[in-house]
């Protein structure tokens, strides 16, 4: 039982479907995940687009074509890398079509099946109808989607994989996304150091690890819940003092631009703290190049304004205060969150 | 002797009309049904419109590059006051009807209704809101109107939900968008006096114009600020457009 990779815990059960004359056709099977008991145990999938092998097998191919960007040399994968648990290592990217950076750093997707609400403000709903935004932004892929499904027609072997996947679709936009949606919610990363201990899978943790996961659980789980690291909500974690910059359909504005409620001004989704080692740099707009850096803000940096969260506040102290050697265990801790298996699976890559 | 003829010819007429109604379930009038077209006829002030032409309106010259709403929840009055609605005699939103209506396409086929006299028609601008913003996009087959596939698909991406109504194009040679939408914005239109219209196997065809004119009633196009409103941010804005829409239908 020591050497369990994540893939024989991803067990998964075969369902076949039901021949109904305008369902899926009966040679479809979708694939039930079971999950990690720590992650809950199923996931989380959209009823209307049920995981196929078929389906994953064409988004996984699509993820990594940059046939689907205007200028052929962007694909998803150029902003959201394997091995940087798909993220780019950028603060503000520039890796788009027009060279341009983006006005947000790059997010993991790393358990992406379970957000609600996609992107830093939340303000999508479901991978599926999240997939336009990239693939047509002009600073990301620019891709015009007639030409885009024009070229794929050309190609045989997609048609064949579109086909397959999606026969009551075919080559379409919507089947196009529907692929890539399934392949991201596969990508579930439940294998680290620190999994493998809290399952009691044989794995210890370090005293300085231990000391770490403790104040992690006293200063930090109220938002990062465990075991996602994220409470999937939005809170004002300190970063600015003020939100008066409406540029952009207010896109500096956190999630007041989704709500356009004040009280929501400043507010982030908080971020998995899964394989944060990997995802330097930090925060929405990537201005923190280290865990250091992060530390030191929640310990000195925090800013005050109207809807900073309580836990950062205690009577007049604002801020969470860590030590030095709280700080060194902390990253100790938070290193345990890498999950090397995630990053190397041959599942994942191209 | 008769009044058993007649008894014995009801019963035949209704297990007639039973084991042919197997594919619809309406009950039918006397008179039957015929297919109902919707024809949303795009004008200025009366004058015929065409996308990319320029137009005098209320003293600025203005070209539009895109006129087109998405329409939901259509129901027709007819003359005994009874209603007519398009929801694939289901109660799941999913099977009703959705438009989705350009400047270039006029014609939309609503399906049978029964022929007989219609007094009023309305509808709502927009994504009906249970949909919006919960049923992905993608989720539809390719030729629905909500379809990702349908060519002028508009939809948020970083906001997840329909357009439900775009107008773009330029005023005095400056760019103006006006991207309606969010559940909030959905527009009933109210009732549209129909004029009595007689619906039969020789007129299949309710006409209703609008008036691209009105769309910019009481809206001061010299400022900048007033020639772009995606929604978000710029609500009052966009919440005077989306009147001016709707107050721009008329039978014709
Ligand atoms: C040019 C870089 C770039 C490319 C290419 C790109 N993305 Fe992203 N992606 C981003 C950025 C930046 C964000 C964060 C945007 C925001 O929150 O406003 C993001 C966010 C996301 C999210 C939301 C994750 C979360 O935590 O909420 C998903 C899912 C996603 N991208 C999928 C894709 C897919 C699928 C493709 C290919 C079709 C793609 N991306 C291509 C830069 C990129
Ligand atoms: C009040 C809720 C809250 C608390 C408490 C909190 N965080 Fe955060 N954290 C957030 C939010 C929200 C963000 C994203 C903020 C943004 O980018 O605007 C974030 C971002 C981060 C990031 C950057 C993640 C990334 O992918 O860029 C790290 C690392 C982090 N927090 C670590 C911690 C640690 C360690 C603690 C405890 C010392 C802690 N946080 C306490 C809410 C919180």
């Amino acid at each position: 039982m020591k050497d369990f990779t994540f893939f024989s815990l991803l067990l998964f059960a075969i369902i076949s479907f039901q021949a109904c004359d305008d369902e899926v056709s009966p040679s479809i099977k979708t694939i039930v995940y079971t999950v990690p008991s720590n992650l809950g145990t199923v996931l989380p999938q959209n009823e209307r687009n049920m995981i196929t092998e078929e389906g994953v097998i064409l988004g996984k191919k699509l993820f990594y074509d940059p046939i689907l960007s205007a200028n052929g040399k962007v694909s998803c994968a150029t902003c959201h890398k394997p091995e940087l648990a798909f993220t780019d290592g950028l603060a503000l990217t520039t890796k788009g079509v027009s060279g341009q950076p983006l006005k947000r750093n790059v997010p993991t997707l790393t358990n992406a099946a379970w957000i609600e609400g996609l992107f830093w403000d939340g303000g999508a709903n479901d991978l599926e109808s999240l997939t336009f935004g990239p693939l047509t932004h002009e600073d990301e892929m620019a891709a015009d989607l007639t030409q885009v499904l024009a070229k794929l027609k050309e190609d045989d072997e997609y048609v064949s994989l579109f086909n397959n996947a999606f026969p009551e679709l075919g080559v379409s936009t919507s089947a196009l996304s529907r692929a890539l949606s399934q392949f991201e919610r596969t990508l579930v990363s439940a294998d680290s150091k620190y999994d493998k201990y809290v399952r009691n899978e044989g794995v210890n943790l370090s005293e300085g690890e231990l000391d770490g996961l403790l104040l992690f659980k006293e200063k930090c789980a109220g938002c990062h819940a465990m075991d996602h690291f994220t409470d999937y909500s939005y809170h004002n974690n300190g970063l600015d003092a003020s939100f008066v910059n409406e540029d952009f359909e207010g896109i500096f504005q956190g999630r007041f631009r989704i709500t356009r409620d004040s009280s929501d001004l400043g507010k982030y989704k908080t971020p998995t703290l899964r394989n944060i080692a990997l995802t330097a740099p930090y925060m929405h707009d990537g201005r923190f190049a280290s865990l250091e850096e992060v530390l030191e803000h929640y310990n000195s940096g925090v800013k005050y304004s109207g809807t900073l969260d309580e836990l950062l506040q205690s009577g007049d102290a604002i801020g969470i205060a860590i030590t030095e050697v709280e700080k060194k265990n902390l990253i100790l801790f938070l290193n345990t969150l890498t999950d090397t298996n995630f990053i190397t699976n041959p599942q994942f890559k191209n | 002797m008769k009044v058993i003829n007649k008894v014995q010819l009801i019963f035949l007429v209704v297990i007639a009309v039973i084991l042919s109604s197997c594919s619809d379930d309406d009950t039918v009038n006397d008179l039957g049904t015929t297919d109902l077209k919707l024809h949303f006829h795009p004008h200025v002030n009366g004058e015929d419109f065409a996308i990319n032409e320029t137009y005098s309106m209320n003293g600025n010259e203005v070209s539009f590059s895109r006129v087109q709403f998405y329409v939901s929840n259509i129901e027709l009055t007819k003359e005994d006051g009874s209603l007519v609605k398009f929801d694939g005699n289901t109660s799941e939103k999913e099977d009703d009807l959705f438009l989705q209506v350009t400047a270039g396409n006029m014609m939309y086929d609503l399906g049978e209704v029964e022929i007989g006299t219609y007094k009023s028609i309305n509808f709502e601008i927009g994504v009906d809101t249970v949909i919006n913003s919960t049923i992905e996009p993608t989720a539809w087959p390719t030729d629905h109107p909500l379809s990702a596939d349908n060519p002028n698909h508009y939809y948020w991406s970083w906001n997840t939900g329909y357009i439900f109504a775009a107008l773009e194009g330029t005023v005095n040679g400056e760019p103006f968008t006006y991207h309606i939408g969010t559940n909030d914005l959905i527009t009933p239109t109210g009732n549209i006096d129909l004029n009595e219209a007689t619906i039969n196997g020789d007129n299949g065809e309710i006409m209703i114009g609008y008036n691209v004119a009105k769309f910019f009633n009481d809206i001061d196009l010299s400022i900048e600020g007033n020639r772009s409103s995606h929604t978000m941010g710029t609500k009052p804005l966009a919440l005077k457009v989306a009147g001016n829409i709707k107050s721009s239908f008329s039978t014709m």
